[in-house]
């Protein structure tokens, strides 16, 4: 495993060809503001996330995210405790091998279906709370991962990602023996993708997780839709379904500005999956999560949204609001 | 541990090997390549000066798994469509 590491990096470095980089680093990133309001409980506090982007030459780029937050509780009335949670959630060598194949050796985002990869920032998500589900994805790996897209005709892409990752356990790097895969079919023409993903844990008690995905946005109508989901024996099954809907076309400015956003989704945890990965349901749950976002700039952000829960130890009503900045800033000349 | 390896390794090269017999059809026209992967996530067209939108099209072009081809049309896009000399402007979604 570290040898397949070692060997990539270096055959990386070595063909490196082009090396006049064109590109300036950049300091990118979002920070936020959060609220989430239910009965007796609140929580609230502040997020940032920074990404550093660091391009050595016309094919090797470094990127890593730092993620911290602030979350302070308020129960009847008593406030506290408030921890501070921080982690790195990739720090990585990109090679683009060809023009197909791009080449990522270090800690890098688990390609397991869309969310961990390309929802969960901060400034992208549509909602801020995250899908019941996603605790099963949201993990990093260590290791290589060989992915990029090809076109089978014009009008079919494939895209695809195979990662092999090594145990790693420290106060900010979390990674687990196992092997991901993710393979989807894109057509740009009818702009639907569909996706399957694969991941085997190689460590305690070897285990399977399968995955599904699929975005749909019609060109004929300014709304998206997208979902997730996942099956395994030992964690649980699940499904989260997203739509939302924009106005480009309002009179008001307010509209043009706006987003409204629906979810549904469930999850049945398995009786092993509370010992396997922190942050799941601990019972049959079902959400459903409505939600408006107004940019105030184009880069602020305001959301409110609703989410009513279902689950095994209660039902609640829970309020959410958030107001997200999202900067970016050059490490040199710009221009 | 050896055979979810041998399998990963096994699977990158049968990928490596269709990805050096098809490149993807050229030439591409970078609008609609950002039509239908980056607006997907970005709600607007983004307006960097140039060296910030090379480094961000290629952080991109990562995680979007674009193909080289690809960010390069996306990138030529995005430096016409700054119809000015940009300030450091800070992004949209």
């Amino acid at each position: 495993m570290k040898a397949l590491a070692l060997l990539v990096t270096a055959a990386s470095l070595l063909f490196c060809a082009d090396t006049v980089p064109s590109e300036v680093p950049l300091i990118t990133g979002d920070f936020g503001f959060l609220a989430g309001l239910q009965s007796g409980h609140r929580e609230f506090g502040p997020k940032f996330e920074p990404i550093v982007l660091l391009p050595l030459s016309g094919r090797l780029l470094v990127e890593a995210e730092y993620s911290t937050e602030l979350p302070v509780e308020r129960n009847n009335g008593s406030l506290g405790p408030a921890v501070l949670n921080h982690s790195v959630e990739y720090m990585q060598l990109d090679y683009a091998a060809t023009n197909s194949i791009t080449v990522v050796a270090g800690y890098f985002a688990t390609p397991f279906g869309i969310y961990k990869e390309r929802i969960d920032p901060l400034w992208i998500r549509n909602f801020i709370d995250t899908p019941l589900l996603y605790a099963v994805n949201d993990n990093s790996s260590a290791g290589v991962m060989i992915r990029g897209g090809l076109f089978a005709t014009p009008a079919v892409k494939l895209n695809y990602a195979v990662s092999v990752s090594g145990d790693v356990e420290n106060s900010q790097f979390q990674a687990s023996k196992k092997t991901t895969e993710r393979l989807s079919v894109y057509l740009p023409g009818a702009r639907v993708e569909l996706g399957s993903s694969f991941s085997r844990n190689l460590g305690a008690g070897p285990y399977n997780t399968y995955g599904f995905d699929l975005t749909y946005r019609p060109k004929q109508a300014p709304l998206e839709i997208r979902g997730e989901g996942l099956w395994s024996g030992v964690l649980g099954n699940g499904y989260w379904m997203e739509g939302t809907y924009r106005f480009p076309s309002a009179r008001l400015g307010f509209l043009r500005r706006s987003q409204a956003v629906l979810r549904g989704e469930s999850f049945s945890p398995a009786e092993s999956a509370a010992d396997l990965v922190d942050g799941l349901p601990d019972g049959n749950s079902k959400r459903i999560s409505l939600g408006w976002n107004y940019w105030i700039k184009d880069a602020v952000r305001a959301s409110i949204a609703y989410e009513r829960l279902w689950s095994r130890a209660e039902d609640t009503n829970v309020l959410s609001l958030a107001l997200v900045y999202r900067f970016s800033l050059p490490v040199g000349r710009a221009q | 541990m050896r055979r979810g390896l041998w399998l990963a390794v096994a699977s990158s090269l049968w990928i490596a090997a269709t990805c050096f017999a098809r490149e993807s059809p050229a030439p591409l026209d970078g609008e609609q390549v950002y039509q239908n992967n980056c607006s997907r996530c970005h709600r607007a067209i983004h307006t960097f000066p140039p060296r910030m939108m090379a480094t961000a099209t290629r952080h991109m072009q990562v995680r979007a798994t674009l193909t080289r081809a690809e960010q390069k049309a996306v990138l030529q896009y995005l430096l016409e469509s700054a119809t000015k000399p940009a300030p450091v402007k800070r992004d949209a979604k």
